[in-house]
């Protein structure tokens, strides 16, 4: 896999402003400020990617969204469980018992993933001049590294380490924080990487 | 407590009383090696089916190698070849719904080769909890060969 610090810094570009428009539509959404850090776009190893989670048995909410058209892989879109309660508390209005595990409660979650994914992966499409489209949202609750297996296995044949483009937002006045991870499989990097440098 | 946590496509090997976990098994497989006789464990967290045997490959992330050396070091660490049994846990299929996705059911062709790395090396197979849609952790004791096996919202069970 060839991949160097020009690709890694064009990249974390096209995250930002990727992120940076499904902020705005989460904003919209639930009238409250949203932020987005300066995203990561980095090759991890196993290791450090179990750190970058806060522990490889952290339990999030994840919501995985397959991409297919001109580029092949997956948008995870992760948040620990406490920030996906908040998030539902701000949207929807419902109180979750701390602790709920039970996925039916977090099914409103599914149209904000929809929503948030759409937004960021359209902006990435328009951006390289490329046709991408999100699937529907699966969901899910369990241990991050549990959930990052599907990242680790679109690069498990070709490398030991995982190109992720991290993206992560943060609410001001709610802890509705998360993170996009975009993960394109290898050979769908390479086309990422033509087309955003044929559009610069 | 003395635990040591593996990660993944890691290899470990304790001797009792100290234990052996690793954290959030996926589609991965955590198989577990255990001699009662001299109360050596050992653990590796598999991650891929096959190696395709490519060299100066990471001899623990692949199912066709990583029992083999999982094996080898535990025979040097002192266990007894006649009196280690095997368990496994692990293999789910992460994100249900999304099943005709290819790199997603991994977990099963997981499973299958570590099976089947396990039983080329005519090791007995005490116990198998594979599949599902949900992560795994797992803590091998090697004072009893017990293993914790533990998953978001199921609680946890030794076996």
């Amino acid at each position: 896999m060839e991949i160097d610090k020009f690709d890694l810094d064009m990249l974390r570009e096209v995250a930002n402003v990727g992120a940076g428009n499904a902020a705005s539509a989460l904003s919209v959404m639930t009238g409250q400020s949203v932020d987005i850090r300066v995203p990561t776009c980095d090759l991890l190893t196993y290791p450090q990617m179990a750190e970058r989670l806060g522990g490889a048995d952290s339990i999030m909410l994840a919501m995985l969204v397959k991409i297919s058209g001109d580029v092949d892989g997956f948008v995870l879109f992760m948040q620990r469980l406490a920030q996906a309660r908040e998030t539902m508390r701000t949207l929807a209005g419902m109180e979750l018992p701390e602790g709920d595990l039970n996925i039916a409660s977090y099914e409103p979650m599914r149209e904000v993933a929809n929503i948030l994914v759409g937004t960021y992966i359209s902006s990435i499409a328009e951006m390289a001049g490329l046709s991408i489209i999100p699937s529907v949202p699966e969901i899910t609750i369990d241990m991050a590294m549990a959930i990052m297996n599907v990242p680790v296995l679109l690069y498990g044949e070709v490398s030991d380490e995982v190109l992720m483009m991290e993206a992560e937002f943060l609410g001001f006045s709610r802890n509705m924080n998360g993170a996009f991870y975009l993960v394109p499989t290898p050979e769908s990097l390479d086309i990422l990487k033509r087309a955003l440098l044929g559009n610069l | 407590m003395n635990t040591v946590v593996i990660g993944m496509a890691e290899l470990g090997i304790v001797k009792a009383p100290q234990k052996i976990t690793t954290l959030g098994l996926g589609s991965c497989i955590g198989v577990v090696l255990y001699d009662r006789v001299s109360k050596i464990g050992g653990m590796v967290h598999i991650v891929m089916p096959d190696s395709g045997n490519r060299p100066g490959i990471c001899k623990a992330k692949f199912a066709d190698t990583a029992v083999d050396e999982l094996l080898r070091q535990m025979l040097l660490a002192g266990a007894h070849r006649n009196s280690i049994i095997a368990k496994m846990a692990g293999g789910a299929h992460m994100f249900g719904g999304l099943g005709k996705t290819d790199s997603l059911r991994v977990g099963e062709r997981n499973a299958y080769k570590s099976k089947l790395a396990i039983m080329r090396l005519h090791i007995p197979l005490m116990v198998e909890d594979v599949g599902g849609t949900y992560g795994r952790t797992i803590e091998l004791d090697p004072a009893d060969g017990s293993l914790l096996i533990k998953a978001v919202g199921k609680g946890s069970k030794v076996v």
